[in-house]
């Protein structure tokens, strides 16, 4: 059990290995197999590749076929026209093919991937269909423009098709099985909260569409030395639509889905190929009825797993993947930062801070301060611009006039990833965790400016990776223990209860290792018992990490209770601050509160509601 | 450019682009509601022209006006049933879905309504008959102006200003918005939400049949796989405009149709690059199109 | 383990032994659009294929068997294309005739060559075709075989001195014409006064047809197909080039079927064919009555390449006396044939040698015999 890991890449190994001897003998007896397998490679290639782009990442590329296109037209161009006539070049024209696929995707992405959704599938459509364009036109001096380029050497065969798509697939497996793939779900999940949890959600939507259009490139490649002759026309946007029905056929998150869907469409067409008319037809409908009766796909987010499958037979593979005794060897925690509050320094103070929406003056002159260690209450009715403000300090929104000092360095202009590593998280008033991923996956995303593991650790899995997830792993399962947490590592953040998905996005928030935590609302929808453990929670959490915290809450118990002092905002300003009592009996807070006619002196905390 | 063919070129563009304001419309008003890149739209645009085909050719052995009328009707039904069967037996069940699952069964629709039409009908082109008259209304120099043109614009303003009526100032078009904005808060407040959907998909496809007959009339010609080009076009014009609003499909509709008459005349070679370029540079610099309103996620 | 394994290897035999056994017919592949944005030629030349196969059949076939025609649809897709070839060799064809379009064509013949089995396209007309190899024929003519005649009938016999040219930049078949043509053009002193694209699938090609209109062109030569040219025939009239000479490439063929009662479109269309329906060669006569019989329809050009690429498959695999690959290769090579679009014999590049017939337009709209160029 010990060298669990070692065991299951070596099943892994074999189980690949059988499979491409089985294949291979049937491709050798049959042009038409060999033919059929080598269009499963691409086929499952640009699946797979698209998966990543939109299963994983979650945008909607309409573009793919685009990016073919350019893989196979430079990888073609290059043999025919460049490079001498060997196949030995073959390798390094799919590499090429494959770089200016992805420099492309690079210079539609940094404009494209700042829209969301549906705009961002409109802008790779509209690529996809320049991109022929040019190939017919700017391009046609390389490429042969619409006449179309022929003569490729035809040197794509099954054997190195074969190699290619593993490689490929198990490059993009290692990705997902990464931090990086972690960072791309969680963008997937909430973009807002990835953000705010560290992760670059601008770098990493580049970085994987980059990364999904170089894999289409190589795709492209071995397209061109496959056909031995290309022309625009075929990258059309129904290819690009070919290529989308196969990842949300097999799973839109599934790389099994993306390989399960690549062979079985390709093989589904080439066997009804004597049912001329009603082939497509049935194609359709099969859409159809497959999205409404399984909208997510054959499998969902699943993935197959060799070594699970024999573990079902062979009890000796059965592991404990998650053991902590064994990961203690060898692991390289996250970093956890050390901050050095300059004396007579405030931890945060914000000055003149105000911020306009249109006419709207949302928040206006807003002046806090928090010392080391303190825990501050920020209240107000509703509408007073609390969570305004708590925007404003993490980079969501960028104020209109002040300042916010951390630490005595100004934080204004930093995108909320960057304040999450200066030092500020925070958590949602409505909880916005990563629902499909697990608890432990939820903290693991916050420790992304903590770790130092690259993309080519991932891919390579070298030992710097292994360290580096398992001290992710086990100072994870620390913060959650702090929470009493530790055995619901394994569940999906949305089956959790609502007070533990409340507790869990704190974890989150602590785990990227913060001076400053912003809690916003954290007692909303708890009862009293339940608010009650929180206020205990809080005080324990600003001793055992050392945090200085600000909250919104309206439970005035809470804010009474556990608070050094408070602040109230109201339309956008700061009208009152003070310890508890000061507060309670401040006659403009309750003015504020119970309105100006109000001869009831109660204090505030009979006006919560 | 001499002024004569300045003029048709102005025409001929204001033709297609208010074409495509109609398809363009159908698209806005579905995704406006329930966020659907309806793919099938365009097809919607293809099957408008085979039943008036049909009606003329087989159905009426005179093309007199009176039959015509009962074409154009009956296109015009037809189109709004098979548009509220595809939302009640495709889209429906998928409205809770990933919106990614809608979207490949709207292809899934597209794809079928192609290929039953080639059953039907074959993959060659027939030709279409002439439905409106298209008489010349004056020539400069040797080139007529036809009124074809002339009453296709009409005929899409003045149905486009009956529809921005019909949203803003009824109550059927109040539920609408309603449904658009907010489709939870709609139900609760007593809007039937699945008739007003289907209200939507019957008014885009009714306005998608009346596009129909103007498009395949200048084009001449009726083919299965006549709808996707001119679909994708306008989808492009409401994106343009900006999605999920009515003056914005119709002003996106116009420059879509204005742009690509006047490229084909400069530059026909590069005629999909500027017009898909022009859109690309659209949306990155005002993201919710030309006349869309943009959304700000509250935190 | 042991029966089992007999039983397979006596199923094995049997089916060997029954393959080895149905071994009395000629089994041809044929690879064509079927479906799809091009199938309009796919099934035309099917429709001539299946009419030869029928006629040879009836006269007792090749080498005495009768021939075992197989389809394959390739949509008009390279990769399909090429899959579903390996699918008929698969089958264990003798020969291929097709496929149809340009690019599927060089894709499958690419294959094709490497085991040299004998294979004939109706009708992809791009040189780079049969550069694959010497197994690899074609019973169509080049594009820049008729787009030169075509230039030169331009400027002879319609006294042409300027010209417009029309072509689509996204299609091989188009592009190639256009080059040779704009290349014969500026050969023989034809000034070429505007140059448009017009991209298949529009449904306006106005603009384009303005420019060239305000370019006063003495002709027009439309590097176009048949569906587009109907498109984009009134459009021209409407754009005041009513009387302007319109010169095209054998894509025009079945134009006349597509304008229907609009007959005057066609008062000023000429264009280059290797088939005419007033031809006066009795094969070409007999293909035409015969066909006309059988399938209730005068036959267009690609129905008549379709029938004479079968017929010289058929030809080659009788005069080689038997199947073998090489001996058919052989007498494909001493091909002499008259077909339905002529007298045919192959050069060194395994392209046909043949005339170019000019069609224009009756009153009627019927197509009629403009001239005839002999190589």
């Amino acid at each position: 059990m010990v060298k669990r890991k070692g065991l299951s890449s070596l099943i892994n190994f074999i189980g690949i290995l059988v499979l491409f001897l089985v294949m291979r003998s049937a491709a050798a007896n049959s042009v038409s197999m060999n033919t059929l397998f080598i269009q499963i490679g691409y086929s499952i290639i640009m699946a797979a590749s698209l998966n990543l782009a939109c299963g994983y990442l979650g945008e909607l590329p309409l573009g793919h076929a685009g990016f073919m296109s350019v893989g196979a037209y430079t990888a073609a161009v290059l043999t025919t026209k460049f490079l001498p006539q060997t196949s030995a070049v073959y390798p390094l024209a799919l590499v090429c093919g494959g770089l200016m696929a992805a420099f492309f995707a690079f210079l539609i992405g940094v404009p494209a991937l700042r829209l969301k959704g549906d705009y961002l599938a409109i802008v790779t459509l509209g690529f996809g269909e320049i991109i022929r364009v040019l190939i017919n036109t700017v391009f046609s001096p390389l490429t042969d423009g619409g006449k179309g380029l022929f003569g490729i050497p035809t040197y794509a065969t099954f054997t190195d098709t074969f190699i290619v798509t593993v490689l490929c697939v198990a490059a993009l497996y290692m990705i997902v099985r990464s931090r990086h793939g972690r960072a791309t779900i969680a963008i997937r999940e909430n973009d807002i909260a990835a953000e705010s949890s560290g992760v670059n959600v601008a770098n990493y939507k580049i970085r994987m569409f980059v990364i999904s259009a170089f894999f289409a490139g190589i795709a492209g490649g071995i397209y061109a030395h496959q056909l031995g002759v290309l022309t625009a026309a075929k990258f059309d946007f129904n290819r690009s639509i070919d290529y989308l029905v196969m990842v949300v056929f097999g799973g839109m998150g599934s790389l099994t889905g993306s390989i399960f869907a690549g062979s079985a469409l390709t093989i589904v067409q080439y066997l009804m190929a004597s049912l001329v008319e009603y082939r497509q037809l049935a194609y359709a409908l099969l859409l159809i009825v497959m999205m409404i009766f399984r909208p997510k796909g054959i499998f969902g987010r699943w993935e197959f797993s060799l070594t699970r499958l024999l573990a079902r037979f062979i009890p000796a593979l059965r592991g404990e993947p998650k053991n902590i005794d064994r990961l203690n060897a060898e692991a390289v925690r996250p970093d956890i930062p050390v901050y050095e509050v300059p004396a007579d320094t405030p931890v945060l103070r914000t000055s003149h801070l105000g911020i306009r929406f249109g006419g709207l003056q949302a928040a206006d002159n807003v002046e806090l301060s928090l010392s080391e260690g303190e825990i501050v209450g920020l209240i107000g009715p509703n509408g007073a611009g609390k969570t305004t403000v708590f925007n404003m300090l993490t980079g969501v929104y960028q104020p209109t006039d002040g300042d916010i000092r951390f630490l005595g360095r100004s934080i204004v202009g930093m995108k909320p990833c960057e304040i999450a590593a200066v030092g500020i998280t925070r958590t949602f008033q409505n909880i916005r965790l990563f629902k499909s991923m697990t608890v432990l996956e939820n903290i693991e995303v916050a420790f992304q400016t903590r770790m130092h593991d690259n993309l080519a650790d991932a891919l390579l899995r070298t030992k710097r990776f292994r360290r580096a997830e398992r001290g992710a792993r086990q100072r994870a399962l620390e913060i959650l223990s702090v929470f009493g947490m530790q055995d619901m590592a394994d569940q999906r953040a949305d089956s959790l209860p609502y007070g533990m998905q409340r507790r869990l996005e704190i974890c989150r928030a602590l785990a990227a290792g913060p001076k400053v935590l912003l809690l916003d609302e954290p007692a909303a929808g708890m009862n009293p018992t339940e608010t009650h453990e929180l206020m205990e929670t809080i005080r324990v959490i600003r001793d055992r990490f050392g945090v200085t915290i600000l909250l919104i809450e309206h439970d005035m118990k809470l804010v009474m209770g556990i608070c050094e002092r408070i602040y109230v905002l109201n339309y956008g300003s700061v009208i009152a601050e003070g310890t508890p009592d000061e507060i309670r009996n401040n006659p403009e807070v309750i003015t504020a509160y119970l309105g100006k006619n109000n001869p009831v002196n109660e204090g505030v905390g009979g006006a919560t509601c | 450019m001499k002024p004569a063919t300045f003029l048709i070129t102005f025409i001929n563009g204001l033709q297609l682009g208010s074409v495509y304001a109609l398809i363009a419309l159908g698209y806005t008003m579905v995704y406006g509601i329930v966020k659907l890149i309806n793919f099938a739209h365009g097809d919607i645009l293809m099957v408008g022209s085979y039943v008036v085909l049909f009606m003329l050719t087989t159905v009426f052995a005179a093309q007199t006006l009176l039959a015509k009328i009962i074409a154009v009707a009956a296109a015009i039904i037809f189109c709004v049933v098979l548009g509220i069967v595809i939302d009640r037996v495709a889209y429906t069940p998928l409205r809770s879905a990933p919106r990614i699952s809608a979207l490949i069964t709207a292809i899934g629709v597209s794809l079928a309504l192609q290929i039953i039409a080639q059953l039907i009908f074959g993959s060659e082109q027939i030709k279409f008959p002439a439905v409106i008259i298209n008489e010349t209304i004056f020539k400069i120099g040797k080139k007529p102006v036809k009124s074809l043109p002339i009453i296709t614009c009409i005929v899409s303003v003045v149905l486009m200003l009956l529809l921005n009526l019909f949203v803003n100032k009824t109550k059927p078009g109040r539920a609408m918005r309603a449904v658009s904005e907010d489709m939870g808060a709609a139900k609760l407040m007593g809007i039937n939400v699945n008739n007003t959907i289907s209200l939507t998909f019957a008014i885009g496809c009714s306005l998608a049949a009346v596009g129909s007959v103007f498009y395949a009339q200048k084009v001449g010609y009726v083919k299965p796989l006549m709808g996707s080009l001119p679909g994708i076009k306008a989808f492009i014009a409401a994106v343009f405009g900006g999605i999920g609003s009515i003056p914005g499909a119709v002003l996106g509709g116009f420059v879509i149709g204005m742009l690509e008459t006047f490229v084909n005349y400069f530059a026909s070679e590069y005629v999909d690059a500027v017009v898909y370029g022009l859109l690309i540079v659209v949306l990155l610099v005002r993201p919710a199109g030309i006349l869309g309103k943009p959304m700000r996620e509250k935190v | 383990m042991k029966k089992i394994l007999v039983a397979a290897l006596a199923l094995v035999m049997l089916m060997t032994a029954c393959c080895a056994v149905a071994e009395d017919t000629v089994k041809i592949g044929g690879l064509s659009p079927l479906t799809g944005a091009v199938a309009v030629y796919g099934l035309a030349v099917q429709a001539g294929v299946d009419y030869a196969v029928d006629e040879i059949n009836a006269n007792g076939g090749v080498l005495g068997k009768q021939i075992e025609f197989v389809w394959r649809d390739d949509q008009g897709d390279p990769a399909y294309a090429v899959s579903m070839y390996n699918q008929l060799v698969g089958e264990g064809i003798d020969a291929l005739v097709g496929a149809v379009t340009t690019a599927p064509t060089i894709a499958v013949f690419n294959e094709a060559a490497k085991t040299g089995i004998p294979a004939i396209t109706a009708s992809a007309s791009a040189y780079e075709v049969t550069n694959a190899g010497n197994n690899v024929f074609r019973a169509c003519f080049l594009d820049p075989y008729q787009a030169g005649i075509a230039a030169q009938f331009c400027k002879d016999n319609l006294g042409a001195e300027t010209v417009a040219i029309l072509y689509d930049n996204a299609n091989d078949y188009t592009l190639g014409l256009y080059e040779a043509f704009t290349a014969k053009a500026a050969e023989i002193g034809l000034e070429v006064v505007a140059v448009e694209v017009g991209v298949a699938g529009q449904a306006d090609y106005s603009a384009q047809i303005g420019k060239i209109a305000d370019a006063e062109p003495d002709v027009i030569y439309a590097a176009e197909y048949a569906q587009e040219l109907a498109i984009m025939l009134p459009q021209m009239f409407d754009a005041g080039l009513d009387e302007t000479p319109l010169v095209g490439p054998d894509g025009f063929s079945g134009v006349d079927s597509q304008v229907g009662d609009d007959v005057g479109l066609l008062a000023n269309c000429y264009y280059t064919s290797a088939f005419s329906l007033n031809s006066t060669s009795d094969v070409a006569k007999a293909f035409i009555e015969g066909f006309t019989a059988k399938t209730g329809a005068a036959p267009t050009l690609f129905n008549a390449l379709g029938y004479d690429a079968m017929k010289i498959m058929a030809q080659a695999i009788e005069n080689a006396g038997s199947t073998e690959k090489e001996a058919i290769v052989a007498a494909l090579d001493a091909t002499d044939i008259e077909g339905a679009t002529g007298h045919m014999t192959f050069d060194d590049h395994n392209d046909p040698i043949k005339s170019v017939f000019v069609i224009s337009f009756s009153d009627e709209g019927k197509e009629q015999l403009e001239t005839v160029v002999n190589p």
